[in-house]
């Protein structure tokens, strides 16, 4: 992998400065998943 | 689990925007049946709920009607320009081979901006494809990326929606594409911007009586609350990806293992090389690296976030905008 497209990305990901919970999302029932969305059964939620 | 399957990056489109640029459309980076199949067997210890296969375009790899039918019990969705669906019997056949829904990605309106964002002058075969899908009663949504000249031409989109029958729309937003090691920037409209314009345009798309679901994968708080709540209570709003999730798998044409689509040039391994059997990709995903990748894209990015009761639906967003932007810039306020 090019180490520019490395520095940049762990850059991004540096910073993500603060522990979180599990990640739940909202998630419509109405559309498909595209290239981005997960749109998994069963763990999201709309709450 | 998700699994995304990049069956290929050859296109029979030129949208400027796309990240298949960086392979050149290659014909060449098709997925072989050898490759798909060592996927199929890695991930065999894994319940992988949903298959989505993607390109480059991926009704032009010849063993598509073949890949779908052994990806079954699996629920199987394709996410594609339709160009190829206005051939019914093409359709039939994907369907015929448990094909269960679609994503189709719009790139133009009128026959002028289709050509002018893609090349071709491809509308009226789409059409033709919306047509086909709606006399198969196929399971659909029509997607459109907030770009920068997308979002002046709403009413336009709702209007061909209205048009062509097609019921449910979704809005991508725009995000910076990597490009040469860069990050670029073209077409890709302020996240303020992108919000501010979801805000605005909701009523006209609400009172057109088409359906549209907003994958808002920026910061929640460049919403009002009460857009929010609206959003939510019609069940119409997606936030929060599979990488901040880590529940899914993007796999690429050569079997090499990506965090996003948007990342592919980033390779967190390689079939045949960091692993062979499910244990070994068991065994790889359990390791400290991979699990702080994952770890890293599930935290917040402000301080502020911290006390945000939309924090779990929200995490920040998309960590590829922070390629562009620190928190201080995206990051409104925390509902409190």
């Amino acid at each position: 992998m090019n180490t520019v497209l490395k520095n940049l990305v762990d850059s991004a990901l540096a910073k993500r400065v603060v522990e979180n919970e599990d990640l739940r999302g909202y998630k419509s029932k109405k559309t498909q998943p595209a290239i981005c969305d997960c749109g998994d059964d069963g763990d999201c939620c709309g709450d | 689990m998700v699994c995304w399957l990049t069956v290929n990056r050859a296109c029979n489109l030129r949208c400027g925007w796309c990240y298949a640029w960086a392979d050149n459309f290659s014909p060449v980076s098709t997925m072989t049946k050898f490759v798909f199949e060592k996927i199929l067997s890695v991930t065999s210890s894994i319940h992988i709920t949903k298959f989505i296969l993607i390109g480059g375009e991926p009704t032009l790899h010849h063993q598509l009607p073949a890949m779908i039918s052994r990806l079954k019990p699996a629920r199987v969705l394709l996410v594609t320009n339709a160009v190829k669906l206005a051939d019914m019997k093409y359709l039939m056949l994907l369907k015929n081979s448990g094909l269960n829904a679609l994503t189709v990605s719009l790139k133009g309106v009128t026959e002028e901006q289709y050509k002018q964002n893609t090349g071709k002058a491809y509308l009226n075969l789409v059409e033709k494809a919306v047509a086909n899908l709606n006399e198969l009663n196929m399971e659909y949504s029509i997607s459109v990326t907030f770009s920068s000249p997308v979002m002046n031409i709403l009413p336009m989109v709702i209007d061909w929606m209205k048009s062509t029958n097609a019921k449910v729309m979704s809005i991508n937003y725009c995000r910076p594409v990597l490009i040469n090691g860069k990050v670029s920037m073209e077409g890709v409209p302020h996240p303020k911007e992108m919000a501010q314009k979801t805000v605005e345009s909701y009523q006209m798309i609400k009172d057109s009586g088409v359906k549209c679901v907003y994958n808002f994968m920026m910061p929640l708080c460049l919403l009002p609350i009460e857009f929010i709540d609206e959003l939510v209570s019609r069940d119409l709003l997606q936030t929060v990806c599979q990488l901040q999730k880590n529940n899914g798998l993007i796999f690429l044409p050569d079997g090499n293992l990506v965090p996003c689509n948007h990342l592919f040039e980033y390779h967190l391994g390689k079939i045949g090389v960091d692993f062979n059997s499910a244990e070994d990709f068991e065994n790889f995903r359990n390791k400290t690296e991979i699990k702080n990748f994952y770890r890293k894209a599930k935290n917040l990015p402000d301080i502020r976030c911290q006390e945000c009761n939309l924090k779990k639906h929200c995490g920040g967003g998309c960590f590829i905008q922070y390629l562009q932007y620190d928190s201080s810039e995206i990051v409104v306020k925390p509902f409190i």
